[in-house]
């Protein structure tokens, strides 16, 4: 069992791919939250990034 | 053996194809622990070897990547999900076909080329020919195992994020990923269309040259032109991130380029450290829309780290293609502004040589990093900007190989196999082979 914040980001992830018909077991949804852990926050530095670079 | 001279001696007459093919099936058999091939095309072969065109590469046996379609034969992708017997050549086989070469099966992958150990769950890992309990890298390992151990004169892997140059290095043969666009992608099981490139791996840079001169029409080659005057640029970050043994190959490979008259200095390439963060934002969400309707079917029937490699893609948000796209086109411009001073850069190809076959992790410069993570850095920036790479073996630590990375401007393959050519006129690394079972090849 995750914490109570993992398995919300579970249930969500869940839910993400319910609506586009595809049905994650709660291991893959654990395996997704711990890789999108690492490269969300490295996504929005890059979006920053890109945004400075911009002005 | 290699190809050049195959190519030579066929013509020649000195042989006929059929006997060549048939010394290769042998070795193939022989050797079937390293789990190279996925599918061997013994019979047909055989048969094609009566009647090969006269073209450049008449009657030369060479192997292609399970993700790219033979006529005839089934394509798997070492996946449990993909069973495809196509009923044309891809481009780039029909191309090898029409040049007159034979194709003698399908390489082992990573599954469905998405990954960089080669170590599928349905197909079994592929074995490294230096060290059998060694991964061969990947995706592309089958391709890197069979060129290293002679089980075909040359080979076609694809590369999206390092797997041709991958397995080059590991296995400690040569290898070619083209600028994006020029190998056609048709035919071939993608991973991310606006990244993907399929290219040769055989023993040398002259070898890499004759099946690219099949591959693509446009590339001219320049293989004589040495590497007097020519400006190389060092990627030191790349350098200094290394295993220290590997970085010392690579210092004694820079060396070698001066002595042969080329020009090294230091390069800075902007925002390196991006290019990893880019490119997973551009491929993962193309590969999940690729595998779309076998992740709504099939799910469970993929490997754990693809399984959740493609759901990662699914789940990012639509931003994260948006971003990594505008960050490609940023990242690719100031590249070039970089290249400006120089013909090349250069870099040690992988930062570590082929770790055990279950080790998920390496160590470089002082950190426990995951084995894949640790080679993004080495593989993305070029991808992302759709730029020719070469590796080229420079040596041996504890006998595994490693590797030199050659990366040139976009469509400037000539000068990257040019530079891989003068280099390996000087030195024999690229000759090195590991011990193998069943007969040798002959001397021809």
């Amino acid at each position: 069992m995750g914490t109570p914040t993992e398995s919300s980001s579970e249930e969500l992830l869940r839910r993400l791919a319910a609506r586009q018909g595809v049905e994650p077991t709660d291991d893959d949804l654990a395996a997704v939250r711990a890789f999108l852990e690492i490269l969300l926050p490295a996504l929005v530095e890059l979006a920053e990034r890109l945004a400075e670079a911009q002005t | 053996v290699s190809l050049a001279r195959l190519v030579e001696g066929l013509r020649a007459r000195e042989f006929s194809s059929r006997e060549v093919v048939s010394v290769y099936l042998e070795r193939i058999e022989a050797n079937a622990d390293l789990n190279a091939y996925i599918s061997i095309r013994a019979e047909e072969a055989l048969a094609e070897a009566e009647r090969t065109p006269a073209g450049p590469l008449h009657g030369v046996p060479v192997a292609v990547k399970d993700v790219i379609d033979v006529a005839g034969t089934t394509t798997t992708a070492a996946s449990r999900i993909l069973r495809r017997i196509p009923p044309r050549d891809a481009t780039a086989v029909a191309r090898l076909r029409a040049a007159g070469a034979v194709v003698l099966g399908k390489l082992n992958t990573h599954e469905f080329a998405f990954g960089a150990t080669t170590t599928s769950p349905h197909f079994g890992p592929a074995h490294n020919p230096w060290a059998h309990d060694r991964i061969c890298g990947g995706s592309s390992g089958g391709s890197g195992a069979a060129a290293a151990a002679d089980l075909a004169a040359g080979t076609l892997g694809t590369d999206t994020a390092g797997s041709i140059r991958i397995p080059s290095a590991l296995c400690g043969v040569t290898g070619l990923r083209p600028s994006i666009g020029l190998v056609p992608n048709d035919g071939v099981e993608p991973v991310s269309w606006t990244v993907d490139a399929v290219g040769p791996i055989a023993r040398s840079a002259e070898d890499c040259s004759l099946l690219l001169e099949a591959l693509a029409p446009e590339y001219r080659p320049d293989l004589d032109g040495g590497l007097g005057g020519l400006r190389i640029g060092l990627v030191e970050p790349l350098l200094e991130r290394t295993q220290p043994e590997v970085g010392a190959l690579a210092r004694s490979a820079l060396d070698e380029l001066r002595t042969l008259g080329a020009r090294v200095e230091s390069a800075v390439v902007p925002h390196i450290d991006a290019a990893g963060t880019i490119l997973q934002a551009v491929m993962l969400p193309e590969a999940a829309q690729a595998h779309l309707p076998r992740l709504r079917t099939r799910l469970a029937d993929y490997g754990q780290d693809v399984r959740t490699r493609l759901l990662a893609g699914l789940l990012l948000p639509a931003t994260a293609h948006v971003t990594g796209t505008r960050g490609r086109e940023w990242f690719s411009s100031e590249l070039e502004a970089a290249f400006e001073p120089f013909d090349l850069l250069v870099h040690p190809a992988m930062p570590v040589v082929a770790p055990p076959i279950g080790e998920d992790t390496v160590e470089v410069g002082g950190e426990r990093l995951l084995f894949r993570l640790a080679l993004i850095p080495y593989n993305s920036p070029w991808a992302l900007a759709g730029l020719p790479v070469a590796s080229v073996p420079c040596g041996f630590v504890d006998g595994m190989p490693a590797g030199l990375a050659l990366v040139g401007r976009r469509f400037d393959e000539a000068t990257v196999l040019r530079a891989a050519h003068a280099y390996q006129r000087a030195t024999d690394w690229h000759e090195r082979r590991p011990t193998t079972a069943g007969t040798p090849l002959p001397t021809w």
